[in-house]
């Protein structure tokens, strides 16, 4: 144990090495958070509509405006305009008389599909207000039971959705960019020297890197928990369902560092696979649309860390269909330490 | 001429010795494109369970219609499963569906009698664009269904709707959201390449010692600086235009004869984040801390610079930071080139733009390398 500790406050020490990748590794969620959140989508959306001066035109434009939640935000940011062409703007909305009916004509500039999607959907849904008034009784209902008292923002499943990526890019990060500096500062030629028990390098450097993770997920946890009033009911599930995450992604810094032996490359790789386990990690949403991305989903240990943390946001326990949290997070756990002391047994202990 | 060949094979010499880095450019991009690619391009119907005990036949025409009305996006709306009511509340619960619609025995009695007739919807709202979703696309379903139902039973004299929708769109197909992401991708991998082969030459020169020799040299640096910009110019264009081919394989779009002109375009945004990372390479002392500071940088200046939409319709919030970086300027004239095969309207304009950010980073890249590397024999 007392050897354990030696090497824990050396690698406290090695942080003067690459002060750099600590500071990024803490305040780079946190930075995505802020910038992101100031981008992201929300169903508010601003609508142009060209000046009405009929009668139906009016009634849409008051029925645009209506559109929204009951138990959340409008829909619709509506700009009355002059032109009846997109122009510079990203698509205008004009009423007109087509064959003797009037007609809602929105003419889009070259936006995308997503875009196209969500401003058909509003004039839709305004259009189908002003059918609903003439139908009357005969008008279906549909009677919304949403899951929650309220339409959370979602900027706020995003800043939770997010606590993972902060774990695993802090630990990824940190123990590739670690690894390969003993090779490139051929420190590492003194454990070949004086060998100790291959477990002892790692651990330390695992349990270190993991330690500075939480400084990146509580530096997160505060930023948007003052941004958005948004908090956990209690931290310790939180930092618990986090610390597998950790591991796992210490461990495969490890496993990165020890392969690839350039702290660039590996810098730039962990960053990559951070991204794209966060994509997949459920951070966007809980249910997805199947297919690989499905399967995907199902590999990211993020996946896993946003079902148990969600109760602690919503006050609602989740069970998504997959194994359960806790064995796929030990399972990751388990493997990635196995893949990283295997790792350093082959490149360090063989001299590869 | 010689020398500059010189040393441009001295650099890709150094990179054999470490061909990784050169990939740690491309690889990212790759990464994200593939995700970006199974997030965005694969399906988007929303998984919904209906639980039809409708006595009649309306209930079961409108599930038809939830599966047959077509989203831009590609696909319906809904991927609707007719469950029993315990099958769907043990999908619902379990999150392996977005919503349950519950179709009662009267609907279609109601219907007919024009008495109220009414469908439950219970769906997730921990997210509110996603609520929003469900609240907005039934609307596109029951203005397809009324239509259905007028055509089937025109007895009903439903009244008809007091405006009617149409749509224009400036080209024949509308622009799918994974190629727009993609090709800002294509950009990303343009800048990371341009940068990183920067960080990785230098930090081998660091750490192999020789920038001490370098800086020694009685001659200007400049043709030692210019090899290497020259070098992760070349990575930078080869990462792009693989990037751009593995867009093409899976979506089918490409620059076609306009392939020069977005690699112009892409090599003016790398040419200015090589010279940030010139900068920070040499100022960090180490390589490594510039470019983490860098590469993190670029990559959010990819999510918010356009990345995911074209800048030219982004909120106005962020323009006040996005606007110091060519991406900005680069992103939607890029996206015309690659995705509408047409030189952008502006093409001049952003081509002087683009070129001003690379030569005042580059200026400022040179001048801090130079100084730099005579510095340390100073001290």
């Amino acid at each position: 144990m007392k050897r354990f500790w030696i090497l824990f406050v050396n690698e406290f020490k090695l942080t003067r090495t690459a002060v750099p990748s600590h500071i990024v590794a803490i305040i780079q969620p946190t930075i995505l958070y802020l910038f992101m959140g100031a981008i992201l989508g929300s169903p508010f959306m601003k609508m142009n509509l060209q000046q009405p001066d009929t009668p139906i035109g009016e009634a849409l434009q008051v029925a645009l405006q209506e559109e929204g939640s009951p138990i959340g935000d409008r829909y619709v940011n509506l700009n009355l305009v002059e032109q009846s062409q997109p122009g510079n703007l990203r698509q205008v909305i004009v009423v007109e008389e087509e064959n003797g009916t009037a007609t809602a004509v929105q003419r889009y500039g070259l936006i995308d599909a997503n875009q196209v999607k969500n401003l058909r959907n509003r004039l839709t849904s305004a259009a189908l207000s002003l059918w609903s008034a003439e139908l009357d009784d005969q008008a279906v209902t549909i009677q919304e039971h949403p899951w929650l008292p309220k339409d959370n923002p979602h900027k706020f499943y995003f800043g939770m959705g997010l606590l993972p990526m902060a774990m695993f890019l802090a630990t990824i990060m940190l123990g590739s960019v670690l690894t390969s500096q003993d090779f490139e500062f051929g420190t590492i030629q003194e454990e070949r020297l004086a060998p100790s028990n291959i477990a002892l390098p790692v651990m330390t450097r695992i349990a270190r890197v993991t330690l500075y993770a939480y400084l990146s997920v509580i530096l997160l946890l505060l930023v948007s928990g003052f941004m958005t009033g948004f908090w956990p009911a209690s931290v310790w599930p939180v930092f618990a369902a986090l610390l597998p995450v950790g591991i796992i992604g210490g461990g495969f810094g490890i496993v990165l560092g020890l392969i690839f032996r350039s702290s660039v490359t590996v810098y730039v790789l962990s960053m990559g696979l951070s991204m794209a386990l966060w994509l997949f990690g459920n951070s966007f949403g809980l249910t997805n649309f199947g297919g690989l991305y499905a399967f995907f989903t199902k590999l990211s240990p993020n996946s896993y860390a946003v079902e148990l943390i969600f109760p602690q946001f919503f006050g609602r326990k989740i069970s998504l269909p997959h194994m359960p949290p806790e064995l796929a997070l030990t399972i990751g756990v388990v493997g990635m330490i196995s893949a990283a002391l295997l790792t350093y047994r082959w490149r360090v202990r063989k001299n590869n | 001429m010689k020398r500059f060949w010189i040393l441009f094979i001295t650099d890709i010499k150094t990179w054999r010795k470490n061909p990784m880095a050169t990939m740690a450019g491309f690889l990212p991009a790759l990464m994200m494109l593939f995700t970006f690619g199974l997030l965005f391009g694969g399906k988007t119907a929303f998984p919904v369970a209906v639980v039809n005990y409708d006595t009649g036949d309306y209930g079961e025409l409108f599930i038809e219609t939830m599966a047959e009305v077509e989203s831009p996006l590609g696909g319906g709306y809904y991927a609707p499963m007719e469950l029993s009511e315990a099958e769907a509340w043990e999908k619902y619960n379990s999150f392996a569906i977005d919503a349950v619609w519950i179709i009662p025995e009267d609907f279609s009695q109601r219907l007919l009698a024009g008495d109220q007739p009414k469908i439950d919807e219970y769906f997730q709202n921990y997210n509110d664009d996603r609520a929003k979703n469900h609240r907005v696309y039934p609307t596109e379903v029951l203005w397809r269904f009324y239509e259905k139902v007028d055509e089937a039973e025109p007895a009903l004299e439903l009244a008809s709707p007091p405006l009617l929708m149409r749509e224009e769109y400036p080209a024949d197909e509308i622009v799918g959201w994974f190629p727009l992401v993609g090709v800002a991708v294509a950009l990303l991998g343009a800048m990371l390449a341009g940068m990183i082969n920067i960080f990785a030459l230098t930090q081998q020169e660091q750490v192999a010692g020789i920038t001490t020799e370098i800086g020694l040299a009685s001659r200007s640096l400049n043709l030692f600086l210019l090899s290497k910009l020259a070098f992760s110019l070349m990575m930078a264009l080869v990462s792009t235009a693989l990037i751009l081919g593995a867009l093409y394989l899976w979506v089918g779009v490409s620059a076609g004869i306009y392939i020069w002109a977005a690699l112009l375009l892409a090599g003016l945004v790398a040419l200015f984040w090589a010279g940030l990372a010139l900068i920070l390479s040499f100022l960090a002392g180490q390589a490594l801390g510039g470019g983490i500071v860098v590469v993190a940088a670029g990559l959010i200046v990819f999510f918010i610079a356009g990345g995911m939409t074209p800048v030219r319709y982004m909120p106005g919030n962020i323009w006040w930071l996005i606007q110091f970086f060519p991406n900005t300027y680069a992103v939607d004239p890029f996206r015309e080139l690659v995705l509408f095969n047409t030189i952008p309207a502006n093409w001049t304009q952003t081509l002087v733009t683009l070129f001003l950010f690379a030569a005042v980073s580059l200026g400022a890249g040179f001048f801090v390398a130079q100084r730099q590397l005579r510095k340390s024999l100073a001290r």
